[in-house]
């Protein structure tokens, strides 16, 4: 590699470094209101989560009284439900992490 | 949800699979039917399957459906069987067309694609799971 590439390859990453720059975008305290919002978000989701296991519920039960037609579709949805909770456990456990460091805080 | 759309296009993959092995099955089952229901003769069955455009997508993500299963016409076989209830006059007996052979090869390719169906979905399970893992990690 010749000295004139390098030179070339340095003054591409100041650009993508500008450009980066240029790109930020300014934070706006637009939500005052946004804990409030989060918390609907997160009880709505525990709603569909606790729906999606109840239906998930129902179609074991189908499949165990002889019901169902196919058995991918049961586990597929079992797989669904069990990813859903997943979720639903990781922004749980996020939460509560944001919730225990404030309260750790100095005053 | 939109992150599971994969999951059911995966989940509409072995659907139609499990149609076509269920039309192989009763064709081979059938091989040696003589008569029906109906009086006429046993035809092996065949599937028709079509793509379907996702609920809520306008993109060209597609989902295979089963949209008919129907019966083909294809030759009879002529098995020579005297005294049989079903033989013409000069005894020969007509069964269904069903091709043994590239009925096992039908076989075979239902169950490899059911397999690849299988696959795509266990490689989106993992890749979705390995997302809530993102920051777990320390």
């Amino acid at each position: 590699m010749s000295i004139a590439s390098i030179a070339a390859v340095s003054a591409t990453n100041i650009a993508a470094t500008q450009i980066t720059r240029d790109m930020a975008i300014p934070i706006q305290s637009t939500n005052v209101a946004a804990s409030d919002g989060l918390f609907n978000t997160l009880l709505n989701h525990l709603e569909n989560v606790n729906t999606q296991l109840v239906n998930t519920d129902n179609a074991v039960q189908q499949l165990a009284n002889g019901e169902t037609d196919n058995l991918h579709q049961v586990m597929i949805s079992l797989e669904q439900t069990r990813l859903a909770f997943d979720l639903l456990l990781q922004v749980r456990n996020k939460v509560l992490d944001a919730y225990q460091e404030v309260m750790r805080m100095q005053v | 949800m939109s992150m599971f759309r994969v999951l059911d296009i995966s989940s509409a993959g072995l659907s139609v699979e499990q149609a076509r092995l269920e039309a192989a099955s009763t064709n081979l089952a059938n091989a040696n039917t003589t008569r029906t229901k109906d009086g006429v003769m046993y035809q092996p069955l065949a599937v028709v399957v079509s793509s379907q455009a996702i609920d809520g997508t306008t993109s060209l993500l597609q989902k295979p459906v089963v949209t008919d299963v129907i019966s083909t016409s294809s030759e009879p076989r002529l098995v020579y069987e005297p005294g049989h209830p079903d033989a013409n006059e000069k005894g020969f007996v007509t069964k269904p067309g069903v091709d043994t052979l590239s009925t096992m090869m039908d076989l075979m390719s239902i169950s490899r694609s059911y397999e690849a169906n299988l696959r795509v979905f266990d490689i989106t399970r993992t890749l979705l799971q390995k997302t809530l893992e993102v920051g777990s990690r320390s």
